[in-house]
């Protein structure tokens, strides 16, 4: 999990309806787990449909877009709206970094520290300015300034400075970092990349959230909180696919917030929607019971128990190790997902290239539990969560377990303005916590979460060795040398237990397949977050 | 003159209440833990610098009294602020958001009172006979079924098990008045059972007060049928109870359809409502909470008003 | 609180001539043979949430890991079925039943302490501290009763006691206005008269004269609010903003919904909202017959 993405879970939490709905999905933020192009997608029907050219679909989501704005959209459902309004400088494409609205970006030689990024020529914004190296520079003093509340701020405020040899109509920037850092590419794959246009953001100020105008596929068409979002084809955009078909595919895609997971199958029903996803595993058994084709995605999220690392009773380590023994995550798959997740020892999705389940991590043991609540002389804590039906259920389960080993725990729900006070409040005003957290393929997204002092580390973990690790991992560009450090990392936490993930998260593109051709493949590290621009209508 | 100067006074009145119920809204958001700041920030919250900004650009560093004061002359020129999330203005969300609840409120209002006179008039009519009590108990049952149970009950017959009506969501009248209709007829239908059955009562039991007044029983001496005194005589004035609860309905209902709105996911302003203080995005609870106070203060005026017009003796008292 | 409760809060001492009350109850003595029914179902409900831990029910925070969970009536030694987390659906209810009677015990007296209170200085001493009182019960009453209970439980934290005080202080008001009417009826009563003429202090007043006067006319009233709170607390409940520890039948309601409309399995949702809707019904009905016995809406008159 990387600070990207806790924001981008809390976010989910904080965005999910009051009570009604299942925390869906994780967030799909940047950097990436290739979780969609791995094994764990399952498509059930014929994929060799041609796409066509037109028509118009409608997309259920979970939740009311958080914002038009770049730099944060952090759920898998606004990420369909947002891949629609902007490109990112980079993206993903079988588990590597590669240039998207960047015709090439290079590191100089060794120097990390100094990326040159080359822009595509001839590419417009909707409202018909110029990508250029103005746009890019502007972009990134945007995001790094404090009004604009980005989320990003730590990832943008590696960049040092920028420099534009060729001017600002030219297609050239030259990023000089603060550190050294193989992950930059990265950085750029997601929202923190995504390239706004400088006429919009001076003519909107702060409406421009509202007024949003990236180089995207669609132009946003109309807007109506809490009711839907409607996106238009963008004649002008750069992008054909690869049989010269004039992209986005579609005429106009309307993106409709429907919180209730089970509604939005009644809704594909009536035709109301034509495709949505879900977290719900039970949902996604129905929906094919009933005749729709899911599209199953896994392994690239989880759920995951906090502890503050900096606060007894969890500032010992064999509290939290105790805890952890003491979580059967069978069970939990079982009576809470019907079996279908997979339990989760690593904070690296199951497909990275950098996944390795440490010895060292605990797994379920009542006897080491109990031995280690005795040595403790009692163990009392109480798990602080966003009440939903899911959050409970894993409670309850947390709870009877956790007393089966001879703690005392009480759970407390907090609703989300008050839950989301405690945990960013400095100190971390809680015990244990409930998150949600992704796992993506660039292992460098970690590093904010683990190290001592980071905003993004949650868990108040400290550990000078980790800290050293990582940033020596960052710096480091041969793959081999970077996996050995971090799998010490992983093998150090694992033992450390500054925090437990539970399961991955298994969710499902559902979609009437007599209407929708197969969606394509999202942007790889937003857990499925479908392309827009390739969706197409079937037959 | 006195009935101007007498409205005059009650018009102040009236506007220190609202103006006191937005301070205390004012004063309650600042006071109660919790900061809208933490909640657009998350992570970012601990980042003095971000917050210092973020805290300027919504002008939450000024203090208290001034926040209060300028957010007061917004208001009186209808600016009511802007979502510290969404950046909308209040009163675009409050006009997004009011069409539904007010569709929810009138419907159910309409059909029940369509519902529970005439059913009133027949439970009169028929007094302490088998099909008044059968009529009078259903209402009583009905007052007492909490509505958030009885949507459950109502979708499970007549959204899971006959495939009636949708179980939720909300389809606005632009989606054609059929599938509106269709949308709204469960959570109107959890809204009516309550409402009808409290009207029946209250008109029941004023009819049957009335029907013992002199002016009846000379009717009845003169061997009027007994449905024409009830309708042509004892209806108007046994209405002011029912006429009064079902105006004050009209303000509470703004709010008090939270439930039925949270349960059928209506986007409506009690919806509104809740996610902002979730949200903590004060100003729009701000918005909705000057709404609903402000309806409820001018339908409280209007009945007064409607009373001294519908009664001399009411008029002549105040006078 | 549904529109109903809204309606209840806000036109309390609304006029209502007699004949509101439960009809089948006149033939039956005083209570009635559904006087008689609400209040064994009431003792009942009282008495076994009260026994509940030495009762021979399951365990209600426990799951069992041998059926799976939203298990049918009667599977396997559950006599109600187990719900969504695989507890025990009838303990639960009797579980539940505690929250309720906390809830209605404590919003009944801060309501009628703090409320009755309010109204009775008002109503007795008049003047400036009437008009004083009163505004502030009116700015209350003009303030939309569900939202300022639930900023208050989201803000304070959802446990069971920021729920009890966040319920009694949206019913104040009302509380408030019943007893001030009250007053104002009985301070120009002759006895009251009577006992000034004597030179009874107006400590002496209140507490001998008055005070018993008002009280009965007060718990009529508080009857009708216990019926609100209960249903409030559920409403709280059921927007998940009580404590995962609290056991409520709200909470069961609003827990059991996901299964009632994804899996068209009723019982975890229908069976609380059924004992609440008849302990809301019972509460109600004995209310009414005290009500119509002391005849309180004409008392306010």
């Amino acid at each position: 999990m990387t600070r990207k993405q806790i924001q981008a879970s809390w976010y989910r939490m904080v965005a999910v309806g009051v009570g009604l709905v299942l925390v869906a999905a994780a967030c799909g933020s940047d950097g990436g787990s290739g979780a969609d192009a791995g094994d764990d997608t399952t498509t059930t029907t014929a994929t060799e449909s041609m796409p066509v050219k037109g028509g118009s679909l409608v997309f259920g989501a979970e939740s009311d877009v958080a914002t038009l704005d770049v730099g944060a959209a952090a759920q898998p459902s606004d990420k369909v709206i947002t891949l629609g309004l902007y490109d990112p400088l980079t993206t993903y494409e079988d588990g590597k970094v590669v240039p998207y609205l960047a015709e090439s970006i290079e590191s100089d030689g060794d120097d990390l520290a100094t990326w040159t990024i080359t822009l595509r020529e001839g590419v417009v914004f909707h409202d018909d300015t110029p990508l250029n190296a103005d746009a890019v520079v502007k972009h990134f003093l945007r995001l790094q300034d404090p009004v604009t509340a980005c989320s990003c701020i730590d990832v943008v405020k590696i960049i040092e400075s920028m420099e534009t040899p060729d001017g600002p109509e030219g297609l050239t920037v030259v990023f000089h970092l603060a550190t050294p850092s193989v992950a930059f590419p990265d950085a750029l794959a997601g929202s923190s990349g995504y390239i706004e246009s400088p006429t919009a953001v001076a003519k909107f100020g702060a409406d421009y959230k509202n007024n949003p105008v990236g180089t995207g596929p669609f132009t946003l068409s109309e807007y109506v909180p809490g009711d839907r979002v409607v996106l238009a084809a963008f004649p002008k955009y750069w992008q054909k696919d690869d049989d010269g078909i004039q992209l986005p595919y579609l005429d106009k895609l309307t993106v409709k917030p429907i919180a209730d997971a089970g509604q939005r199958l009644t809704a594909l029903e009536t035709g109301d929607i034509d495709i949505f996803q879900t977290a719900v595993s039970s949902d996604i058994a129905q929906a094919e019971s009933r005749g729709f084709t899911a599209q199953k995605i896994s392994g690239s999220s989880s759920t995951i128990l906090l502890f503050n690392n900096a606060k007894p009773p969890f500032d010992d380590v064999r509290a939290r190790q105790a805890v952890a023994y003491a979580l059967n995550k069978d069970v939990i798959n079982e009576r809470v997902y019907d079996g279908v997740r997979v339990p989760s020892y690593s904070g690296f999705a199951l497909d990275s290239a950098f996944y390795n389940e440490s010895e060292g991590t605990p797994r379920y043991d009542l006897d080491k539990a109990k031995a280690l609540v005795k040595e403790l002389g009692g163990l009392k804590f109480s798990i602080v969560c966003i009440p939903t039906p899911e959050a409970d259920q894993i409670l309850q389960l947390t709870k009877q377990m956790g007393e089966a080993a001879g703690m005392e725990i009480s759970l407390e729900s907090q609703e989300q303005g008050a839950f989301v006070n405690r945990m960013f409040s400095k100190a971390g005003d809680y015990e244990a916590a409930c998150f949600r957290s992704s796992h993506f393929i660039e292992p460098d997204a970690i590093r904010d979460d683990l190290t001592t002092g980071d905003a993004g580390n949650l868990v108040f973990y400290s550990n000078p060795e980790v800290d050293k690790l990582l940033d020596e991992a960052r710096q480091t560009a041969d793959f081999d040398a970077r996996k050995a450090k971090y799998d010490l990392v992983q093998q150090i936490t694992g033992e450390d237990v500054p925090l437990i993930t539970t399961l991955y998260d298994l969710f499902g593109n559902v979609y009437n397949a007599d209407v929708v051709g197969p969606p394509p493949p999202g942007e790889a590290n937003s857990l499925g977050a479908i392309k827009p621009g390739f969706l197409y209508r079937a037959g | 003159m006195t009935v101007i100067k007498t409205l005059l006074i009650r018009v102040t009145r009236l506007a220190a209440v609202v103006l006191a119920v937005s301070f205390l809204t004012f004063s309650l958001t600042k006071l109660l833990p919790g900061d809208p700041v933490n909640v657009i920030l998350g992570p970012q919250a601990s980042n003095e610098t971000v917050r210092a900004a973020v805290e300027k650009d919504l002008g939450l560093d000024k203090p208290f009294i001034t926040q209060y004061t300028s957010y007061i002359g917004g208001a009186v020129q209808g600016d009511l602020g802007r979502s510290y999330n969404s950046k909308f203005e209040t009163t675009t969300l409050l006009r997004q958001k009011l069409p539904a609840t007010l569709e929810l409120m009138l419907l159910a209002q309409l059909i029940s009172i369509l519902i529970s006179v005439p059913l009133a008039m027949y439970s009169a009519y028929r007094a302490n006979t088998r099909t008044d009590r059968a009529i009078t108990t259903t209402a009583f049952g009905l007052i007492s079924f909490p509505n958030y149970a009885l949507a459950v009950a109502l979708v499970w017959l007549f959204a899971v098990q006959l495939r009636w009506f949708p179980a939720i969501g909300y389809k606005p009248i632009e989606a054609g008045l059929g599938a509106n209709l269709k949308s709204m007829a469960l959570p109107v239908a959890a809204l009516v059972a309550g409402l009808m059955a409290v009207y029946t009562r209250l008109l029941r039991s004023d009819l049957i007060a009335t029907l013992q007044e002199d002016f009846v029983l000379m009717a009845k001496s003169k061997g009027l049928p007994t449905w024409h005194i009830l309708l042509r005589h004892a209806l108007r004035p046994s209405s002011f109870s029912l006429l009064t609860v079902f105006a004050i309905n009209f303000g509470a209902l703004i709010g008090g359809s939270v439930i039925v709105e949270q349960f059928f996911v209506i986007p409506g302003v009690g919806s509104l409502a809740i996610e902002s203080i979730l949200r903590r995005d004060y100003l729009v609870v701000q918005g909705v909470v000057l709404l609903i106070a402000t309806s409820f203060v001018l339908v409280n005026f209007a009945v007064d008003l409607l009373y001294s017009v519908l009664d001399p003796r009411v008029r002549r008292a105040s006078a | 609180m549904t529109d109903i409760a809204a309606t209840a809060l806000s036109a309390p001492d609304m006029p209502s001539p007699p004949g509101t009350s439960a009809p089948a109850a006149r033939h039956n003595g005083a209570l009635g043979f559904g006087g008689w029914l609400s209040a064994i179902w009431l003792t009942v409900i009282t008495t076994s949430t009260i026994v509940a831990p030495w009762l021979p029910i399951d365990d209600p925070r426990i799951t069992d890991f041998a059926v799976p969970n939203n298990s049918p009536i009667g599977k396997a030694g559950h006599l109600l079925g187990t719900d969504q987390n695989g507890f025990d659906i009838f303990s639960r209810l009797i579980w539940g039943g505690r929250v309720s009677l906390i809830v209605a015990v404590g919003v009944l007296a801060i309501g009628m302490v703090v409320g009755g209170s309010i109204g009775l200085l008002a109503g007795f001493w008049r003047g400036k501290l009437e008009i004083l009182l009163m505004a502030i019960v009116d700015i209350f009453l003009a303030f939309p009763a569900l939202i300022l209970l639930i900023a208050i439980v989201a803000f304070l934290g959802a446990d069971l006691t920021n729920v009890v005080v966040g319920i009694s202080l949206v019913s104040i008001p009302a509380f408030a206005r019943i007893a001030r009417a009250t007053t104002l009826t009985f301070s120009q009563r002759e006895f009251v008269l009577a006992a000034r003429a004597a030179g009874a202090t107006n400590r002496r007043i209140i507490l001998k004269e008055i005070l018993p006067n008002v009280l009965l006319p007060l718990l009529a009233f508080g009857l009708l609010v216990v019926g609100i709170a209960i249903v409030a607390e559920g409403s709280l409940a059921f927007l998940g903003l009580t404590s995962q520890e609290t056991i409520s039948w709200g909470g069961m309601i609003n827990g059991g919904r996901p299964a009632l409309q994804r899996e068209n399995i009723a019982h975890t949702a229908m069976l609380p909202a059924f004992v609440m809707f008849l302990t809301v019904l019972a509460v109600n009905f004995l209310g009414d017959r005290f009500r119509a016995a002391f005849d309180v809406r004409d008392a306010v008159l």
